[in-house]
């Protein structure tokens, strides 16, 4: 748990002290000492280091809300602290969040009443920048930028009361457009004006922010994946990956925004372990047929055998469809698909070779043929295969007549 | 702790320094010699009878194979010092040992035989892991107790901060004998914070003699006597240069008082006639001009390094107060005054001695810092007071500051009404009842230096006292905020199963210790219990310079698990870990085995680093050297090319055969100072794109030249589509362009690999390298044999000639393809097997 949320709002150095953007470096020093009489001293201290430091100072201000008045700041992160869905709770219990009408408001309404209004306002977010009324009106805030947006939704993501397919769906794809407009040059530009309040040299390297923006890209992925694996359905997740996807890439140019090609990623880690089920079993089955066919079972079972089979594959196809797109699109291999391929492709040699079981044969390479339609390299020696027993069928009803 | 103790253990010179908690002052004390500094060198007169210090030092240039100096260099390699003259093998922590047994002997009897003392040895920023075992090593060996280390840049800024009240941003230029370390520290109210650390492992003073000795003492040899062109190596002649040297840098010290000197030796002192016949003597004007032209690239590149460190904190030299000098070679003024001006810093002024201040610093902090065994006792009465209290007062243990603050914690709801009051127990300041709330502050006054005690007192509504507490709080001269890891530390994860390994940093080069955390990685296979398989944690280091190496290595083996048990792909494998403020590290793993936790912590760390041979520094060398050149292709005005060229020099000359291992341990230094200027041009954003840009172009560019006409159209399709990925790897500047650049290049290979004709040329090829490179040469010898045979096969003879159809499959080049790759297959590893053994063990732990 503790790697996704390492960029976590609510584990930002910001945070950890109560600082502000706007804080001076002596400042953060006397947040730094008083808090960690209270607080974990580590972190706090930690905290201080990297705050007080110009140079590494750069990671914590491009994951925190960049451009967002430090006032309205702590708004944001009690709605945060107070979702229902929050089951990351910082162990800084000490927040001293300036007190406005927000805060009062949410300090009094009872717990459940509170969570709903944080719910309420967070939900906004996912929402294109028209939608962003619940949240304006809240908080004054009128615009939050790309880069604040995007961590926000993370944070958001990693206290999501509910995670349906459809909900996670609409999550990703706001943090996979969000990140789309972050600009590092504008990135740059806020955070040196938040800078000059705070008394801190300036950043001159734009390169400083970019690597920054990719470091939050990594965290974005790992956000996606805990997002992922609390569906509970590995199909579920298929289906939500695809879509994903689907949505946001853009067919013609074959164009995929850089979360996405994450997300994929993500979604292969998390389905590693199915998978690897799921190509013992057809490897289990490809035995099993094999044995069938040596020992003459009766066609029923054979053939149901063959069925189960022909079920495992599609059902695996489905699970790999992302990842194979995903491999295919950037030109790598993937090797499970060539594996599984193979070893199927192979079977149906096998049984036309040694039983002559041509429309068996013909069966399960037309069905491999569609699985791996997107892989041109296994999909040509399939077709080959084909030709040849389509010859061998040709040949055999020339025969006949 | 009663007594505190600095040692500075040095390369060319040590010196040992008290601290006195009470009075708050250091103490350097002086060898039967009256100096500050004891030279690092050990002699065995003709009766081998053993002298340290100052007068093995003299002795070095007439009988050098009776001394041992420069030890320090080669703590942790295994290297063995070896006094031919006196026929002894010491080790360099043998040697290290003596020297601190010596340093200890100048302290009064009644610290000596204190058994309350803490010890602070410092050692160079570069230190890593094995160097800074083999000196604890030493110091165990030299029976001293309580032993911690520090950095030498810390210790310097210590010793500096001490009489320096101002507060503000310091940047500290420790210039040794063979090292130059680099520090930006911030004092603020006497707290001293490092920022951060650079430097350059290879230059110092001895450079800078070795640059006299080559410009001025051998020419003017020359010039004057009848000597042969071989000097260096010539046994005749050995001792002339060693006895110039030692003249040179007498004068050296000389012209930091005057604005010319000379370098002296009489016939009488030398001893040796020319091939003429005629005696042997130097007398070498040396003026400051000759001199700071001779070293104006050197300094140049100290000022390079200093910018470089400043730079990594993102301040500019407008935000620093001023240079701190340390180190010898920083006592010649034109040499503060050149690089003051260049950094647009000025230069301290103050009183701080260049060659005392580290082992004075080391004894402040030794002085500064909870000790191990007064923190463990601390910590369990926390504990016991913690458990039984739900109210706990926490201050600042130790601190510079003339008051100090405590705290009122209290876990859960707070106790209606409860009072609290703190009394100081050294000067009866009383704080008054206090209403008890959680977060309360305190502020006391501590009126000594040293320990100033106070009692906490909560009182229940109706005045019952509940509960009493002692609190101690030092007042120290200067605080060290806690200290940067000059390392970073890492284990080696699989982002995917598939993927490349790459590093998850468990603690990252300045990261402030001690440090310690867990994190969840993951198994990247199934383990099964009493397969001969394992889950492999590899720890590494990264050093400022970029260097990576192999620190240790935690394995949990199918045999270490209960029968019938596994540990499944994806099992979440908990890590914890440690880097203690001396920079030790401790790591172990917790993971559930059939719903029982286990946990592993058996790391076998490497002992000692691994000094490879001379042969291989060159070959390391003219690698280096080509990617010299090939940078220079489209970067050309970069300062950093020519001084990479200049320290590959080294190592392209070094004689294979060369038997003086400090010049070979010398040239494998350069090639990671060289390495390191190349890491660092690549890095910089600018050109890291302009050379991956080159890189993939390249490797498209040789594909539609020469393999596109063999692919097959899936292959051009997935080719096409990865030089996209690559590009788009470009483009977001990711990490994983290394990965696809290695792919496609795979790719073109892998094509070109089905080719007879490139298979053919491809044994040629190998079996003309030298069988010396190959782990198993017989092997090697044999497999060219098979080849030779196969190459007269006519299949090949009618390939060679143009006479056979491509389409044609032939037989004889599928085996000699196998021959081939069983050639590729043998390793050459030039005998770094133990660390090559950890190289070669699959990384299968996925990341969190």
């Amino acid at each position: 748990m503790e790697n996704y949320v390492s960029m976590d709002l609510l584990r930002n150095p910001f945070y950890i002290l109560n600082a502000t953007q706007q804080d001076s470096r002596q400042r953060i020093i006397e947040l730094a000492e008083k808090q960690s009489l209270l607080s974990d001293v580590d972190k706090c201290m930690a905290a201080r280091a990297e705050l007080a430091m110009p140079r590494k100072r750069v990671s914590a201000e491009v994951a925190w809300l960049p451009g967002v008045n430090p006032k309205r700041v702590y708004d944001i992160l009690l709605l945060l602290e107070s979702s229902v869905g929050n089951c990351l709770a910082s162990d800084n219990t000490t927040s001293t969040a300036p007190v406005d009408s927000l805060t009062e408001v949410l300090v009094r309404v009872p717990y459940a009443k509170k969570s709903t209004i944080a719910d309420e306002v967070l939900e906004t977010l996912k929402f294109s920048k028209g939608d962003f009324t619940v949240v304006s009106e809240f908080l004054g805030i009128r615009k939050l930028t790309p880069i604040a947006r995007a961590n926000l939704i993370a944070a958001r993501m990693l206290r999501l009361p509910d995670y349906r397919p459809d909900v996670v769906t609409d999550w990703i794809l706001a943090i996979v457009q969000t990140f789309e407009n972050i600009n590092p040059s504008e990135v740059q530009a806020i955070l040196n004006v938040e800078r000059e309040a705070s008394g801190f040299p300036a950043i001159t390297e734009l390169s400083d922010i970019t690597s920054e923006i990719q470091n939050c890209r990594r965290y974005y992925q790992q956000v996606i994946k805990f997002a992922l694996d609390n569906i509970h359905s590995a199909k579920a997740r298929a289906k939500v990956v695809m879509t994903v996807v689907e949505s946001a890439t853009d067919s013609d140019t074959n164009r995929w925004p850089i979360l996405v090609e994450d997300s994929v990623g993500a979604y292969g880690d998390s389905a590693a372990a199915f998978l690897e089920i799921e190509e013992k079993n057809i490897e289990a089955l490809d035995k099993k047929i094999r044995i069938a066919a040596d020992e003459e079972t009766s066609d029923p079972i054979f053939h149901s055998i063959v069925d189960e089979l022909l079920q495992t594959i599609e059902d695996w196809y489905v699970m790999v469809q992302p990842i194979q797109l995903s491999k295919n699109r950037q030109g790598l291999r993937h090797n499970a698909s060539h594996d599984a391929a193979d070893r199927v492709r192979l079977l149906a040699i096998y049984l036309f070779n040694e039983y002559d079981e041509l429309d068996l044969s013909q069966e399960i390479l037309n069905m491999l043929k569609d699985v791996f339609a997107g892989i041109p390299a296994i999909a040509e020696r399939i077709t080959a295969d084909l030709e040849a027993l389509n010859r061998i069928a040709e040949q055999r009803e020339q025969q006949i007549f | 702790m009663e007594n505190y103790i600095g040692i500075d253990l040095g390369t060319t010179n040590s010196a040992i320094c008290t601290y006195d908690k009470e009075t708050l002052q250091t103490r350097v004390w002086k060898s039967p010699e009256q100096n500050d500094v004891t030279p690092s060198a050990i002699y065995f007169d003709r009766n081998e009878r053993q002298l340290i210090g100052q007068t093995a030092y003299n002795a070095v240039p007439r009988s050098p194979d009776s001394c041992a100096t420069l030890f320090k260099r080669f703590m942790g390699t295994g290297m063995p010092i070896e006094l031919s003259a006196v026929n002894r093998t010491l080790t360099p922590e043998e040697c290290s040992a003596e020297i601190l047994k010596t340093l200890f002997g100048y302290l009064p009897e009644e610290i000596r035989n204190s058994p309350d003392i803490g010890t602070v040895i410092t050692v160079p920023a570069a230190f890593d892991q094995m160097k800074k075992n083999a000196t604890l090593k030493a110091a165990e060996m030299a029976g001293i107790g309580s032993v911690e280390l520090v950095q030498e840049p810390i210790a310097a800024v210590l010793s500096f901060m001490k009489t320096h009240q101002t507060d503000g941003i310091f940047l500290i230029y420790d210039l040794g004998g063979g090292t130059l370390d680099i520090t930006i520290a911030e004092s603020i109210r006497k707290r001293v914070d490092l920022l951060a650390n650079g430097g350059i492992e290879l230059c110092g003073g001895r450079d800078f003699d070795r640059a006299l000795v080559d410009n001025l003492v051998r020419p003017w040899l020359y010039d004057n006597f009848d000597l042969p062109d071989d000097l260096a190596n010539n046994p005749q002649f050995k001792k002339l240069l060693r006895l110039a040297t030692w003249a040179t840098e007498r004068a050296k010290i000389e012209l930091s008082a005057k604005n010319e000197s000379a370098i002296n030796l009489y016939e009488d002192e030398i001893r040796m006639n020319d091939l003429n016949g005629d005696e042997i003597y130097l007398d070498i004007p040396l003026q400051r001009d000759f001199y700071n032209d001779l070293i104006a690239d050197r300094v140049n590149e100290t000022i390079h390094a200093a910018r470089e460190t400043l730079s990594k904190t993102g301040y500019t030299p407008n935000d620093v107060e001023c240079v701190v000098w340390v180190g010898g070679p920083t006592h010649y003024k034109p040499l503060r005054d050149k690089v003051s001006s260049e950094l647009g810093i000025q230069g301290d002024i103050s009183d701080v001695d260049p060659m005392t201040a580290v082992a004075e610093g080391a004894s402040i902090f030794a002085g500064s810092i909870r000790w191990e065994d007064e923190q463990g006792q601390e910590d369990q009465e926390d504990q016991e007071r913690q458990a039984a209290d739900i109210i706990i007062f926490n201050a600042i243990d130790r601190t510079p500051d003339d008051t100090s603050k405590i705290a009122v914690r209290v876990e859960g709801q707070p106790p209606v009404d409860y009072k609290f009051q703190i009394v100081g127990l050294d000067d009866g300041s009383d704080s008054g009842s206090l209403t008890l709330t959680h977060g309360e502050v305190v502020t006391v006054n501590l009126t000594k230096p040293g320990n100033n005690t106070f009692k906490a007192s909560v009182y229940d509504a109706t005045g019952n006292l509940i509960q009493e507490d002692e609190i101690v709080i030092t007042k120290v001269d200067v605080s060290p905020g806690r200290v940067p890891s000059e390392l970073s530390i890492a284990l080696e994860v699989l982002g995917r199963i598939g993927g490349e390994p790459e590093l998850e940093y468990l603690v990252t080069e300045s990261d402030l210790l001690p440090k310690n955390g867990d994190t969840t990685v993951r198994a990247g296979e199934l383990l099964e219990a009493g397969s001969g398989n394992s889950l492999n944690f590899k720890l590494r280091q990264k050093d400022a310079m970029g260097n990576q190496s192999d620190v240790g290595l935690l394995q949990i083996e199918g045999t270490d698990l209960p029968e019938g048990s596994s540990i499944p792909i994806n099992t979440d494998l908990k890590c914890f870990y440690e880097k203690t403020l001396g920079g030790n590290i401790k790591f172990s793993v917790e993971v559930d085995v059939a719903g029982t936790v286990m946990v592993f912590d058996d790391v076998y760390y490497f002992e000692e680093g691994f000094t490879p041979a001379a042969s291989q520094v060159i070959e390391k060398g003219l690698h280096i050297q080509k990617r010299i050149e090939h940078i220079e292709e489209f970067i050309d005005d970069d300062p950093r090319l020519e001084q990479a060229r200049r320290k590959v020099e080294l190592s392209t000359m070094l004689d294979p055969d060369e038997p003086d291992m400090e010049k070979v341990l010398e040239a494998n230094q350069a090639n990671s100072e060289a390495d390191r200027l190349l890491k660092q041009i690549e890095e910089d954003p600018g050109n890291r794109r302009q050379i991956r840009q080159s890189d993939l172009n390249k490797a498209v560019g040789f594909f539609d030249n020469y393999i596109r006409q063999h692919a097959r159209p899936a292959e051009e399709t997935a080719f096409d589509n990865l030089a996209e990925t690559a590009q788009r790897s470009i483009d977001n500047n990711d990490n994983d362009f290394a990965d696809h650049l290695d792919e496609l290049r795979g790719r073109n290979f892998e094509i070109l690999w089905r080719q007879d004709w490139f298979v053919i040329e491809e044994f040629k090829y190998m079996a003309n390298l030298d069988a010396e490179r190959f782990d198993d040469s017989d092997r090697f010898e044999e497999l060219v044999h098979i080849g030779t045979q196969l190459m007269e096969h006519p299949e090949i003879q009618e390939i060679l000639a143009g006479r056979r159809e491509a389409t044609i499959r032939s037989e004889a080049v599928d085996q000699l393809r196998g021959v081939v790759a069983q050639i590729m297959s043998i390793p050459r590893t030039g005998g770094a097997a133990d660390h090559d053994a950890m190289q070669s063990m699959i990384t299968n732990i996925l990341a969190g």
